[in-house]
């Protein structure tokens, strides 16, 4: 079968073997789980036993880009790593742009899976069907920057596209990152240390074969249309000029941050580290991923103060609110630099922020001191002490070992009620959008089959309280009313299944979703037919969202994960405490009412949370039942 | 006439490439397109490189076959002349020239017989079809010695004298 859109080639790595295997990409596969995310999901339930050590061969990662990517599909270009997750123990996956999905398009893979741990450091080199691995010895202990270039360097190629881990990865840092150009990051859940443990420090491809459409004219026509909706879309020249810095003046002003770990809502001083002084006083230029007209983000100059010199592409909200607003840090100079340190260490900025929240609070508190913190003063704000904890984190020195250990693990270390104040869902720290203030977007965090994270469903509809989509898709425009309950649990699923089939296209969920559904089902499903040849309908797209989903939701359950572990935390502070400030005022968390109608909403049991037989059957998941049934994991 | 192009309204998505070579086959293949994005991606430059037609063109001097040639402006190729030794590639003194390994052809910017896809499909702008050189500088200083007349003729200029009037 000559394969559209696909390229038709899974890449098998075995790093203890040095075995190198390709496989065809089966047909019933690619049709019914599309790419990138799906695939990954369901070789990681096959492949990925319960109870193994993340961080032991044992593990499995996974790379595999969108089945759009590679194509004139407007943001197009993101792939999706997955593996068991070593900060979580449970399904773990990060996605990321750039242009590294589109060259592995090319050179003809859909997938590559590596097994098993290299005795040595190497890294992968993939020019088109010739596949080596290379030794690695020369770049270990380097930065991604300095990697790649290397690489780049002994390849002989400036254009070949890498992805790497820094010495975060490398030191086994359970939230290192890997990094895709200068910035471009599959940043959550600890990917990096996954690769890391397996002593691959980064592949490199070349890709220089046609990639086909089935329908190039109809395909064509519906690129057209996709990029013309995005960029006549009312919040386009928003996003397109200030990126996702701007959401610190937009949730300051809907009261939704997190200043000091939660201490309050609000913040007076956004304007100094918000998207518009950004812009004003650093930002030279917009930059993008691949085929992406949105092109938010910022490349940066700081001329003068303390951080003089530091350039680069630019940080991304998730980095100014954890690192910048939840540590009282309003200092933007330091946040680039933060930002550069990141990105070339390779460590996610989202855990980092609320690792060092998380301790400044705990120093403010008295429960640590300068003696535990090898005398960096936490105040709310040094960002001097930051950047230096930062460097220690990497190198797993000193009070920097017991950051690196992730949520789960670091207050165990501490101990002294510590606990109370590092807030996650299932061992990942969610977003600062409290969810007093915002039911439907701030649920995501409880359901997200990668723990507390809001790209799961990324549910913005209550956030700008969306009313017209709301009657549009739900019959129901209470649902994009943040204060309102009933109904949230039931319009949860639809983000999160189209959510899992954009991340199977390769399509950016930004560009999706923050534009207010520049992408929706119906465009989406005009470019898959065009490029795939499949006649799928919106109802069967989205279904292959919730095959996904589920499969996720089978492996966490196959882990032994039910409902008791969608609740936050430190449930007192959500579900028990009015919120003090905003919208939300006085309201608590109504957490699980909404789960019992999301559970219903999703047919699964709503005492355990776990699926039923019958939902996994109705979406073809039968083989995973009897594995399922002999750990108890099914209804 | 030839393509401008505005290096810092560029944002380096790179759907010229993909534009171009689509237009040509109904494939993708970035490889084989005749405008290549140049980056210097530490330093925020992402730079489109495509054939400026050269008056002088010295890939059409360079090829031992004779088998580039100019058509009007844009410069083409003979498939059955070509060799694909590729001295053209070399000779290009922008890089313009990219290189169809799989037909051992040079590929070069034919401006899509005058209405070019790329400048179609770019999303920022940059790209640009414009008649003749730029002379910005000469406007510029044109303008500069004429603002202070057009004050002394108690003429004020409400229209911007950079307009083509």
């Amino acid at each position: 079968m000559t394969f559209s859109s696909w390229a038709g080639t899974v890449l098998e790595i075995d790093l203890s073997s040095n075995k190198i295997s390709k496989k065809k990409l089966p047909e019933d596969v690619a049709k019914k789980f599309l790419g990138g995310r799906g695939f990954n999901s369901r070789k990681l339930f096959a492949l990925v036993k319960p109870g193994i050590d993340a961080l032991s061969p044992a593990n499995v990662l996974m790379f595999s880009p969108g089945c759009l990517a590679g194509t004139l599909a407007p943001a197009s270009d993101r792939f999706t790593v997955t593996a068991k997750s070593p900060l979580t123990d449970i399904f773990g996956d990060s996605n990321c742009g750039g242009g590294f999905a589109s060259e592995l398009k090319f050179a003809g893979y859909d997938q590559i899976i590596i097994f098993g741990k290299s005795e040595k450091p190497v890294y992968l080199w993939i020019d088109d069907d010739h596949v080596e691995i290379r030794d690695a010895n020369a770049i270990w202990g380097k930065s991604t920057w300095e990697a790649a270039s290397y690489i780049k360097q002994e390849i002989g190629d400036p254009e070949v596209e890498v992805v790497s881990i820094g010495q975060a990865g490398e030191n086994l840092v359970r939230y290192a990152s890997i990094i895709n150009w200068h910035k471009r990051a599959a940043g959550r859940t600890g990917m990096g240390a996954v690769m890391g443990s397996k002593h691959l420090k980064a592949i490199a491809v070349r890709g220089t074969k046609d990639l086909a459409v089935a329908n190039p004219d109809a395909f064509e026509q519906a690129c057209r249309e996709a990029f013309s909706r995005i960029m006549t879309n009312p919040s386009y020249q928003r996003w397109a000029e200030y990126g996702t810095p701007l959401l610190l003046e937009s949730c300051n002003e809907l009261g939704m941050l997190g200043t000091r770990n939660f201490e309050t809502n609000v913040d007076d001083k956004v304007d100094e580290y918000g998207g518009k002084r950004l812009r004003e006083v650093f930002g030279k230029k917009m930059r993008g991923c691949l085929r992406c007209p949105l092109h938010c983000t910022h490349f940066f100059y700081v001329d003068s103060g303390e951080y003089k010199g530091e350039f680069g592409d630019g940080p991304e909200f998730g980095l100014t609110s954890l690192l910048g607003n939840k540590c009282g840090i309003s200092d933007l100079p330091a946040l680039l630099k933060m930002n550069n340190l990141c990105n070339q260490y390779g460590i996610d900025v989202a855990t980092l922020g609320s690792m060092i929240a998380w301790a400044m609070d705990c120093y403010q508190r008295g429960i640590i001191s300068d003696s535990d913190t090898d005398g960096i003063s936490l105040e709310w704000g040094n960002h001097q002490g930051v950047i230096e904890l930062i460097h220690k984190i990497v190198q797993r020195e000193g009070f920097g070992s017991i950051l690196a250990e992730g949520e789960k693990r670091a207050p165990t270390m501490i101990g002294k009620g510590s606990e109370k104040f590092m807030y996650h869902c299932k061992g990942l720290s969610y977003m600062i959008e409290d969810p007093r203030s915002t039911r439907l977007f701030g649920s995501t965090y409880f359901t997200s089959t990668r723990g507390g994270d809001h790209l799961r469903a990324l549910a913005t509809l209550d956030l700008w309280r969306g009313v017209e989509p709301a009657e549009l898709l739900f019959n129901d425009p209470s649902v994009a009313d943040p204060l309102i309950v009933k109904g949230k649990g039931k319009a949860l699923p639809w983000f999160e299944n189209f959510c899992a089939v954009l991340d199977a296209t390769g399509i950016c969920k930004f560009t999706a979703l923050c534009t207010w559904l520049a992408i929706n089902p119906n465009i989406l499903v005009k470019l898959v037919n065009s490029a795939t040849g499949l006649e799928l309908s919106e109802e069967a797209l989205l279904e292959i969202g919730a095959r996904i989903f589920n499969l996720e939701k089978a492996f966490n359950s196959r882990e032994g994960l039910t409902r008791k572990d969608d609740l936050p935390s430190v449930p007192e502070k959500l579900l028990k405490e009015p919120l003090n400030a905003g919208p939300g005022k006085g309201r608590v968390f109504e957490l699980d009412e909404i789960l019992d109608e999301y559970y219903l909403a999703r047919g699964w049991d709503k005492e355990t949370s776990l699926p039923r037989k019958e939902t996994l059957a109705n979406l073809g998941l039968d083989e995973v039942v009897p594995e399922l049934e002999s750990v108890n994991a099914v209804r | 006439m030839r393509i401008q192009v505005d290096l810092e309204k560029c944002a380096g998505c790179k759907t010229c490439e993909m534009a171009c070579y689509f237009f040509k086959s109904k494939r993708f293949n970035p490889k084989k397109s005749s405008v290549r994005v140049a980056k210097i991606d530490r330093y925020g430059i992402d730079h489109p490189i495509m054939c400026r037609q050269c008056v002088n063109p010295p890939c059409i001097s360079s090829c031992p076959t004779e088998a580039l040639y100019k058509d009007g402006e844009v410069v083409k190729v003979e498939p059955e002349k070509c060799a694909g030794c590729r001295i053209c590639i070399e000779s290009c003194i922008i890089g313009a020239i990219n290189f169809d390994s799989h037909r051992g052809l040079p590929v070069i910017c034919d401006l899509c017989g005058g209405d070019p896809v790329c400048v179609k499909w770019c999303p920022t702008g940059a790209l640009s079809l414009k008649n003749g050189p730029q002379r910005k500088k000469i406007r510029g200083y044109t303008e500069k010695k004429a603002e202070p007349l057009l004050e002394k003729w108690g003429i004020t200029a409400d229209t911007p004298l950079s307009d083509y009037l």
